[in-house]
């Protein structure tokens, strides 16, 4: 039996009809076709499905779509502002952080997050801040710079 | 070096091509393709790690509503498949030789169907005596994984018996002889490595689909679709040309991403559904049932003489492969490289690998590199200490130069980078490394990746097209896995046509559109495909400046071309767009202007007088440092500073470069520290990503990489391999720093906090 869930996806109002057992990372990669939330675990691990609900990152494999009844959820493809990325997302792409781009949507997420948090973090902060997501490709060193970078183009705006 | 100023692309960090996709999450992975009424397929696995099949009952499954179809043994042919040996069937037929081995799957409309129905399958197995340790796989008493292996397809020529998958010997000078030598001081230890999995963040993905005629296409995550093509043919009994395997947006591979494991499973059941079936692994299922690095067990003894003189080695490495071996010549073929990046006139090692009741190994960054590394540059530092010389001066005195012959034997190193690596090494621990307190240490080791590229006979082929508003298309079958792949062949071909990198767009890694390829990996895709590239463009610049001279009535050689203009270097007022020309190509009788290029190195290494066997012109060189702190207490270790200057020949896009190199300093943290696949009995045990640890961002020390640039004679631009370089001796490194810490030496990698108290208390 499905149940109607009412959320603001995306900026867009809507009422999805959705299974009690579903994901929020069902919902949105296999029945919305929002495929920019990656799917890594399932289990919290490897931060790859990571969003925004109500402006706090959560890994969408540990929540259950129904849980999102009357919240705000933004995905990757819900954050820039029609053709100008977010500040995040250019910083993620001048500074090299992003390779095989598997990680990339969760961590641009994470990062944004954490930056509506703490828009002047230290180098060790952010290290801390995204624990939670892995990247095999680039040794983090570049997500560093970039959220660094990012933070100075959040002050700057 | 030639001038950097005139080029425009190459040299610039031109950011990836794919970025801009990939930060709005519109990149298409292969599980992301969204194909109508597509069905979810599960697989059941053996829970035993040896036994016979006795009998497969379907029925219960094949009942199930929302079932579209179920395969097993008795639908695939006998025939085996295997990127390197064909050693395997794509879904068990007679018996089962590991945990995780596929044995039947399901199509159904959804997964929690397929889940269900993967329950009601009922198979009756006979178990068998199993065998989990790789020495005594190969004792004459061991149960026998493959009784036919020495029908097996194999490209190797090496010895295989019973449980023994190969055994290579390598052998140079006289080792008996040079042991004698009197007053020799000689040391010998042995070096356990662990398994290492790939980690990337993409689970492997396919999704099939079958057209109305019966040919079938598949999207996989892999790096190599060419060779995986040919598993999905043979495991169907269709030719290739029934099969289509594209290559989209790859997240990671590292290795792992070569071998059609789940793509003849999903194209078997898209044929038996007659609908598209996707398949995405678990992270207990990669954990499980697919490839990590082989563990070795490496026993070396070295002999040196006072003056810091390196003579002889003597070394066996004994690598488990596990039940199927992918690992093929990353394993045991290359013993050789148990030499290291030095000059050892007498040595012999032999390497074999054991297949067991292991889970499959197979290739992980740089095959071979860390392992034997690992026991080498531990034990050079060993030696230097034992000698009373500072370990640079050590290694310098034994390093490989111009002219020496590659550990690996099979040519003489050009174009040694090595010197000025340790140069800026020095610089930088002179400068950065300041005083050394109590518990802390210093480590260093050199890299050295020769293997490739080397003059291997390897299909690899491009095309350039100029379409008529100056923009190029470039065709060639190489994947990208998030090395930037693709955005090389930008600059490459934007670098040679004068055209700005925007206008170069990539058409790649699909087995009917374009060109043939082996496949990305062995830090040999920029070079190779990249020469290809620029093959092909320069061919397609020929052809543009041909119809340029007629139009201009200038000669060809007196025309240039820059930012998509071409124009008489004499007369620059002289000019006429790429654009025009191209229109004007394809209005003519001589059609739209095409380029193609293929491998042509070995003619080029012949007009120049060498043969092909003599050259190995872009050895990738890296010296290492890092400082750590030990705590005394809990033997955990703080790597606090990190350096690596690495020889990269020409870096084609530094900011790629550096991505890389940093990367893979990472990954070998992880295999320094933290990673290590366990297993009891045949069953993984952290097959999950809470138990198994990668790094993560807080580990991560401060990291400096400085390039180094000797170029190579025939790589494009002057370019050598990168991304295996940096993660090979990343372990003995630290290990050599933790030496130096503690005065104790790990000879076990992961150094796990337990292995440095041991070692410290002498146990």
């Amino acid at each position: 039996m499905k149940i109607s869930v009412p959320m603001v996806l995306n900026s867009r109002a809507q009422t999805l009809e959705v299974e009690p057992y579903w994901t929020l990372q069902r919902l949105l990669r296999d029945e919305l076709d929002l495929t920019g939330t990656k799917e890594g675990c399932r289990t919290g691990n490897c931060g790859v499905c990571t969003i925004l609900v109500d402006g706090r990152a959560v890994k969408s494999c540990l929540m259950l779509a129904a849980q999102a009844a009357g919240a705000e959820v933004t995905t990757i493809e819900g954050l820039a502002r029609g053709d100008e990325l977010h500040p995040v997302q250019t910083a993620f792409v001048e500074y090299g952080a992003i390779q095989c781009g598997y990680c990339s949507p969760g961590f641009i997420m994470a990062a944004t997050a954490f930056l509506a948090e703490n828009p002047r973090p230290s180098r060790d902060e952010i290290k801390d801040a995204l624990e939670g997501n892995l990247c095999r490709c680039t040794g983090y060193i570049k997500i560093f710079e970039a959220v660094e970078a990012a933070a100075g183009a959040l002050q700057r705006s | 070096m030639t001038a950097t100023t005139e080029l425009h692309a190459i040299g610039q960090p031109i950011l990836k091509q794919d970025a801009y996709l990939k930060a709005t999450g519109n990149a298409a992975y292969a599980g992301d393709v969204r194909l109508p009424g597509t069905l979810e397929a599960r697989v059941l696995r053996s829970p035993h790690p040896h036994a016979r099949i006795v009998s497969i009952d379907v029925s219960a499954a094949e009942a199930l509503p929302g079932v579209y179809a179920v395969v097993a043994g008795k639908d695939v042919p006998p025939i085996r498949i295997g990127r390197f040996i064909k050693d395997r069937h794509a879904l068990a037929r007679e018996k089962v030789i590991y945990v995780g081995e596929p044995v039947a799957a399901v199509a159904a409309a959804n997964e929690e169907i397929a889940e269900q129905a993967i329950q009601l399958i009922q198979v009756e197995y006979e178990l068998l005596p199993a065998v989990f340790d790789p020495e005594r796989a190969l004792a004459p008493d061991a149960p026998i994984l493959h009784p036919d292996l020495a029908q097996y397809i194999d490209p190797g020529t090496s010895k295989r018996q019973g449980n023994m998958r190969n055994q290579v010997v390598h052998e140079v000078g006289n080792v008996e002889e040079a042991f004698n030598e009197p007053g020799l001081l000689t040391y010998e230890a042995v070096y356990r490595t662990p398994r290492q999995y790939q980690g990337f963040t993409e689970p492997h993905a396919a999704i099939a689909q079958v057209d109305g005629t019966g040919r079938i296409t598949v999207w996989a995550a892999t790096k190599a679709p060419f060779g995986e093509r040919q598993s999905v043919a043979d495991t169907l009994g269709e030719p290739v040309s029934r099969i289509r395997m594209i290559s989209p947006v790859v997240g990671g591979d590292f290795g792992g991403k070569g071998a059609a494991f789940i793509e003849p499973i999903v194209a078997l059941l898209a044929r038996k559904a007659r609908r598209p079936v996707r398949l995405a692994l678990s992270r207990l299922e990669e954990l499980t049932a697919m490839t990590s690095r082989a563990s070795c067990v490496i026993r070396l003894k070295m002999g040196v003489r006072r003056d810091g003189t390196v003579t002889a080695m003597e070394g066996t490495l004994l690598y488990n492969v596990g039940g199927v071996d992918d690992s093929g010549a990353g394993g045991a073929n290359s013993a050789g490289v148990l030499l290291g990046a030095y000059r050892i006139p007498h040595a012999r090692v032999v390497a074999t690998s054991a297949y067991t009741n292991s889970s499959p190994a197979g290739h992980v960054r740089a095959p071979a590199g860390p392992q034997t590394s690992f026991a080498t540059e531990s034990h050079m530092d060993h030696l230097a200490h034992v000698l009373g010389m500072d370990p640079l001066d050590f290694r310098i005195k034994n390093a490989l130069g111009d002219g020496d012959t590659a550990p690996s034997g099979h040519g003489v190193l050009r174009n040694v980078g090595l010197q000025e690596c340790i140069a800026k090494a020095r610089d930088w621990m002179a400068r950065e490394l300041g005083e050394k307190g109590r518990n802390q240490g210093v480590g260093v080791a050199l890299s050295l990746w020769a293997l490739h590229p080397n003059p291997a006979r390897v299909a690899s082929a491009a095309t350039v097209k100029i379409d008529v508003d100056g923009s190029v298309v470039v065709t060639s079958g190489v994947a990208d896995q998030g090395g930037g792949q693709w955005t090389i062949v930008t600059q490459v071909a934007a670098e040679v046509l004068g055209v700005p990198v925007e206008m170069v767009s990539v058409i790649a890694a699909d087995t009917e559109a374009t060109p043939q390829e082996q496949g990305t990996g062995g830090s040999q895709t920029t070079y190779r495909v990249g020469n290809v590239v620029r093959q092909a463009a320069t061919d397609a610049r020929r052809k543009l400046l041909r119809f340029a001279a007629e139009r201009l009535e200038v000669d060809e050689e007196e025309l240039d071309v820059r930012e998509g203009e071409i124009f008489a270097r004499s007369d620059p007022a002289r000019k006429v767009t790429v654009a025009q020309i191209a229109q004007a190509a394809g209005a003519s009788s001589a059609g739209p202007i095409i380029g193609t290029g293929a491998e042509e190195r070995e003619r080029e290494i012949i007009e120049q007088g060498h043969e092909r066997s003599e050259v190995v012109d872009a050895p990738s060189f890296a010296c290492h440092v890092a400082k750590v702190f030990v705590d005394p207490e809990t033997g955990q270790i703080d790597v606090q500073k990190y350096y690596t200057s690495q020889d990269v020949g020409r870096a084609l896009n530094p900011l790629a470069c550096k991505g890389q190199i940093e990367g893979g300093v990472v990954f070998g943290l992880g295999y320094a520290l933290s990673e290590e696949l366990l297993s009891d009995q045949g069953v993984n045990l952290n097959a999950n990503l809470w138990e198994y640890l990668l790094p993560t961002s807080p580990h991560v020390p401060e990291l400096t990489v400085e390039l180094v640039e000797v170029p190579s004679t025939y790589g494009p631009f002057g370019a050598k391999g990168v991304g295996e370089t940096a993660n090979i001796p990343v372990a003995a490194t630290i290990a050599n720093a933790v030496a130096d810490a503690t005065g104790a030496r790990v000879t076990q990698a992961p150094l796990t906090p337990e292995r440095v108290l041991a070692a410290v208390s002498g146990s």
